[in-house]
């Protein structure tokens, strides 16, 4: 093999061993003899995984396999057959049938591959037919015998002693055997009589001899003999093996097995049904169990023990092995039972094969080859074995071989003897049979095999010119470096190709940084904690969100306060107790919004408190990132303007609701309620933090609209603490509730009363700048909300009214603004008493404005209803929309009021046309409603504010109402004609309303009750401030009058789209038609009111 | 992914090294239950951890970002200081919020 190596630089070497263990013993041997270096050597078994296995077939030259991976990788291809020039066959007497060498070497001829096959054998076969099927297989073309005698092998060979111990059987053993001949005798006779046995004595027949008649009967059964026979000699046959088998096991393991076995055949129904009745079987059966019951060991047993002791006592037990063979895994338990007994010198395990019996747990091979490591080691000196431990291993230490039972095939026993006596003399016992003739065999070989056997010529591998020679070289071995079971700990220990060795300098290096191992320098994450309290500048990896958590800790416990916004926060919570300046209210309110939203405040405390605007701009973004963002947006400009920037906020609503139309506007609304709120707030610091509240509500709802109803509780809670605030909070609740969705009744009810509160300040603020007029409006609008407490909390409420009608006055020119809205509501009375030159118009027009009004009212609560449903939310909503007369009232006394009327009808319309696609769209029309009012409050210029409302509301499309606001700040009139237009086209839609549905009619009823009113309005107009008040008191009655209808008509309202109705309304607006739309707004409006004041069931009905 | 990362190879050699040290470790404090067991390799606790090829080159890469990440924090660091040499306190500066980054 060697040689082989050698001769081959790039042949490849396979050394095939039948079991995993041997490939291991083998590959070390190879390399301790041989001196094959290691790394060129591979042992692959089938624990290694194919796709490796192909990398070392190509990477390494000698293999140490078993055979089936050997076959299998044959073929897969992966082995490189091409290139093998030998293959060592260990065990090859194993080589019969169909076993993995013979499958190995006939691919091999069948590639035609030239190579050299060495089988090794120990034990080639009994006969001379087995060891020619060997031979046939593996195409053998010489054969050599090499006998203990031989001089080559005598060198390896220690003296080896055999004894043979007779055991007599005891006495139980001998008399159950002889009960069990009695059972038997009658059935041998019986097939004797069939003609199937020889005649041969009893007790010398075996189990096999009975097998061989009865597969002679199988194939060809006596002629005379009736098929119905058949199964009944079967069953003797059966029977008769069984009973056999018995007497084998009792007269070579004892009565233990022989009875387990017996116990265990009886069970089954052939034998059962044949010995179940037989007298002597059934003793046999007793006696066995008596015995074993005292638990009388068997003779052999005995005997064993006692030559272990003997042989423990001749040597060392530390250094000296046993192995015990066993056929049987029963009795192998029975050996370590009994060697347990003996004493702490012996130290014994199993060693068996894999397969889990009934009784015993197999052994896995790792559990083998463990006990094998421990066997060599010392940690065992006794194996009990099966078959498994006959072949081939290769314990050196092993001086006693006890074969339990020696019966077996000679074959065998020659194996057993061979595992002893190979580094010691040892001696191999048998204890019944002596062993068996091999001798002739043997003979056979001895001539070389030439005769008898047939040989397969092969070619010579090694050219003839060279003539080997025989060479004693000096072999430099390596000590083998044992792979042990963890294959891949030295597989791919594959040097990293760095072959450049390190240079000088660099090892300096190395040594510079390296030396010291005991110290080496350990980055401190803690040296430099303020460079962790800001963010380290970034290459390509940006910093994650843990990054910024211990960036703000850190910040925190270094007390770097970017705080000074939570300060700002809080002195802005200061000033908002205090009643300080609008602006500073206004931060409060911004604040509180802040607070209100978490998120929000946190980005808004990061900012300054300075830009309150943007504070609240960005809160509100954070806050509503969809529609409350666009919301936030409108109400931080209205907040940082506060109203100087009205028309910025304007602008910045025109720009978010271009973004998104409808909900944009109904947010803007929203802040726009809120944001009048605040400005009426300002003035009394209560107040304030009412509009505050009111306007975080109003913020909440919107959030609520998004999730959180509970943001709105603490509001209300808040606005509870301070009555007023509280009413004012419930009118922003309210609102909210009415915009958003139905929140809790007893939040409705606060808001109610806020509402209340909130119409009462409105019109009493109204009513000292409208005078009479105002307040008588305010009074109305009170009455009519008043259904249920609006009187009561219009004292309260108007005083904080009037608080902050003074506040908004102040700030924003609250008188010039009144009378502007006045103006505003003159001319939109005289835009309507424009568009009343037709009667039907004039009727609309007044109409338009209460019904603005009132539509705002109605809608709010059809919202309201359709929100909450409930009929309190429903109030709550009448109340929120009184309010927001109110508030509107209040920015621009009745003008406003109208103004506001007329945006709320428009975003009543938006709303309707919200509510139909959603009440969230609702909620926004109304909010839009809002901001239309307080972008008027904050213009100051009634007129724009009024177009815008107006242009907002109706044409729903934020270029329309930009338009007309341009149009309305470019001249009253204009605004007026835009208005007019509006209530053109309103009525063109209430027409259009009414068309679709009941509401036609009950916009005939308004335009009817709107008749007075447009009357009134007209006069207003003539009037101009006075008849503006008049005709708000006669709006309001309209609306009380209408309410009924109003009602009806929102009912209507509801069925009708409304966003056809609001598309309709930007087309007329567009136009310039009339304020139609107005018309359409406040008849709904009224109708809601109505509905809201006069019975929730209508709102019930509508929703 | 770039060419110019680590060597698979080295990488796998470092992370065996460790694997190795804490298999070691592993296998001491276990001992005494193995040695009950008939052989101290049969578990397969014992077993080294191991890493595929996508996960070498993985790791490599996520090494490499790692690595010129740390260093360019760190030159920025300098470069702030008008050092034009990285040095441990550079390092650490950066250091935590690298190790949070990754």
């Amino acid at each position: 093999m060697y040689n082989y190596f050698r001769w081959f630089p790039q042949g490849k070497i396979v050394f095939a061993a039948p079991s995993r263990p041997l490939v291991m013993q083998q590959i070390e041997a190879c390399h301790k003899i041989v001196g094959i270096p290691q790394e060129y050597t591979i042992d692959l078994t089938g624990q290694t995984s194919p796709t490796k296995r192909a990398e070392f077939w190509k990477s390494r030259r000698v293999f140490f396999v078993t055979p089936q991976v050997l076959e299998k990788d044959i073929h897969s291809g992966s082995c490189l057959v091409k290139h093998l020039v030998c293959l060592v066959i260990d065990e090859a007497h194993r080589a019969m049938g169909n076993f993995a060498y013979c499958g190995v070497v006939r691919e091999l001829m069948d590639t035609s591959v030239q190579l050299r096959i060495l089988a090794l054998t120990a034990t080639p076969g009994a006969k001379q037919q087995t060891i020619q099927h060997v031979i046939n297989n593996l195409q053998i073309s010489t054969l050599e015998y090499r006998d203990e005698s031989d001089p080559d092998v005598l060198r390896y060979v220690h003296e080896r002693k055999i004894e043979l111990i007779e055991v007599a059987m005891g006495d139980e053993a001998v008399e159950i055997n002889n009960l069990l001949l009695k059972v038997i005798h009658p059935l041998v006779g019986r097939l004797r009589a069939f003609g199937l046995l020889q005649n041969r004595d009893i007790q010398t027949m075996s189990p096999h001899d009975f097998l061989i008649s009865r597969d002679r009967f199988r194939q060809e059964p006596p002629q005379d003999l009736p098929h119905i026979k058949y199964g009944e000699i079967e069953g003797y046959f059966g029977v008769l093996i069984t009973l056999y088998h018995i007497r084998k096991l009792l007269s070579s393991h004892g009565i233990r097995p022989a009875f387990e076995m017996l116990d265990e055949k009886i069970k089954q129904g052939c034998f059962a049904r044949h010995m179940s009745r037989n007298e002597d079987f059934l003793k046999a059966k007793l006696l066995m169990q008596q015995t074993l019951s005292h638990g009388a060991p068997s003779p052999k047993l005995a005997k064993m023990l006692e030559v272990l002791i003997g042989h423990f006592k001749m040597k060392d037990p530390q250094h000296s092995r046993v192995i015990i063979f066993s056929n049987f895994r029963g009795s192998v338990r029975d050996i370590l039972n009994a060697l347990t007994d003996i004493g702490d010198f012996v130290k014994a395990t199993e060693f068996i094969g894999q397969s889990a019996g009934k009784t015993l747990k197999g052994q896995s091979q790792k559990i083998q080859q463990a006990v094998l490591q421990k066997f060599r080691t010392g940690g065992y000196n006794v194996i009990v074995a099966t078959s498994i431990g006959e072949e081939g291993l290769d314990i050196m230490e092993v001086d006693l071989v006890i074969c339990f039972d020696a019966n077996v095939s000679p074959l065998r026993m020659i194996q057993r003897m061979g595992r002893t006596g190979r580094k010691h003399e040892g001696r191999m016992k048998g204890y019944t049979r002596k062993l068996a003739s091999s001798k002739t065999v043997t003979k056979h070989m001895r001539n070389g095999g030439m005769n008898s056997f047939n040989f397969h010529p092969s070619p010579r591998m090694v050219p003839h010119l060279f003539k080997p020679e025989v060479q004693f070289l000096e072999m430099s071995i390596k000590e083998f470096v044992p792979r042990g079971n963890k294959l891949k700990d030295n597989v791919p220990v594959s040097v990293p190709g760095y072959k450049t060795e390190l240079t000088d300098s660099e090892t300096g290096l190395l040594a510079k940084y390296f030396k010291s191992t005991s110290d080496t320098w350990i980055p401190s994450l803690t040296v430099f904690p303020h460079f962790q309290a800001f963010p380290s500048p970034v290459n390509k990896v940006l910093h994650s969100s843990r990054t910024g958590f211990l960036i703000d800790t850190m910040q925190y416990l270094q007390g770097l306060t970017f705080d000074d916004d939570s300060k700002t926060f809080s002195a802005e919570h200061e000033d908002i107790s205090e009643p300080c300046v609008r602006v500073e209210e206004v931060e409060p309110h911004e604040e509180i919004i802040e607070e209100n939203f978490g998120p929000a405040e946190e980005k808004l405390e990061t900012e300054v408190p300075e830009t309150e605007i943007e504070f609240k701009k960005f809160a509100k973004d954070i806050d509503f990132e969809d529609f409350d963002k666009q919301k936030p947006c409108l109400h931080a400009p209205l907040f940082g303007s506060e109203f100087v920037s009205i028309d910025d906020v304007g602008n910045v609503q025109i720009s978010s609701l271009p973004e998104l139309p409808l909900q944009f506007n109904a947010k803007c609304t929203i802040d726009d309620n809120m944001v009048p709120e605040y400005l009426l707030v300002p003035d009394s610091e209560d107040h304030e933090e009412d509009t505050v509240h009111d306007a975080n509500g109003k913020d909440e709802d919107e959030d609520i609209l998004n999730t959180p109803i509970s943001s709105r509780m603490p509001k209300e809670k808040e606005s509870s603490n301070d009555i007023i605030d509280c009413e004012l909070s419930p009118r922003l609740t309210n609102f909210i509730e009415s915009g958003v969705v139905p929140e809790s009744p007893i939040h409705s009810s606060g808001p109610w009363n806020g509402g209340r509160g909130n119409f009462a300040v409105p019109a009493l603020v109204s009513s000292p700048n409208l005078e009479t007029e105002f307040s008588v409006k305010s009074l109305n609008l009170e009455d009519k909300p008043l259904s249920v407490s609006k009187e009561m909390q219009t004292p309260k409420l108007s005083n904080s009214s009037n608080s902050k009608d003074w506040l908004f006055d102040s700030g924003v020119r609250p008188e010039t603004v009144e009378q502007q809205c006045k103006f505003r509501r003159l001319r939109k009375l005289g835009d309507v008493k424009r568009n009343i030159p037709s009667e039907s118009r004039e009727r609309t027009g007044p109409s338009r404005k209460h019904g603005t009004s009132r539509g705002t009212h109605d809608r709010r609560p059809a919202k309201l209803v359709k929100g909450e449903k409930k009929r309190a939310n429903d109030a709550v909503l009448y109340i929120d929309e009184e309010a927001e007369v109110s508030p509107e009232i209040m920015a621009s006394d009745d003008e406003e009021d109208e103004p506001e009327n007329s945006s709320y009808e428009d975003s009543f319309i938006d709303d309707g046309t919200n509510t139909a696609a959603t009440s969230t769209q609702a909620c926004d029309s109304r909010t839009d409603m809002m901001a239309i009012y307080r972008r008027s409050l904050l213009s100051q210029s009634p007129f724009q504010r009024f177009p815008n409302f107006d242009t907002k509301s109706s044409p729903d499309s934020v270029v329309q109402s930009s338009r007309i606001d341009e149009s309305g700040s470019s001249s009253g009139t204009k605004n007026d004609d835009a208005k007019t237009r509006g209530c053109f086209d309103s009525t063109a839609m209430n027409s259009q309303f009414t068309l679709d549905s009941r509401k036609r009619k009950l916009s005939f009823h308004q335009t009817a009750q709107s008749v007075p009113v447009v009357n009134l309005n007209q006069e207003f107009l003539l009037i101009a401030e006075a008849a503006c008040e008049k005709s708000s008191m006669q709006r309001q009655e309209e609306r009380t009058e209408e309410n009924i209808d109003i009602f009806e008509d929102d009912q209507f309202y509801e069925g009708i789209d409304l966003d056809a109705i609001e598309e309709e309304a930007a087309k007329l607006l567009r136009q310039k038609t009339e304020c139609l739309t107005p018309k359409t707004a406040t008849l709904p409006e009224p109708i809601e009111q109505n509905l809201a004041i006069l019975g929730s069931p209508s709102f019930d009905l509508g929703f | 992914m770039e060419d110019n990362t680590f060597d698979p190879e080295l990488i796998r050699t470092i992370f065996r090294l460790v694997w190795e040290r804490r298999g070691a470790e592993r296998e001491k404090n276990q001992f005494s239950e193995t040695e009950a067991e008939v052989g101290p390799s049969t578990s397969k606790r014992s077993r080294l951890t191991s890493a595929n090829a996508n996960a070498l080159k993985l790791s490599c890469e996520l090494l490499r970002v790692f690595v010129t990440e740390a260093i360019q924090r760190a030159a920025t660091m300098a470069e702030a200081e008008g050092n034009h040499i990285i040095e441990a306190s550079h390092l650490e500066r950066i250091l935590p919020q690298l190790l949070l980054d990754f």
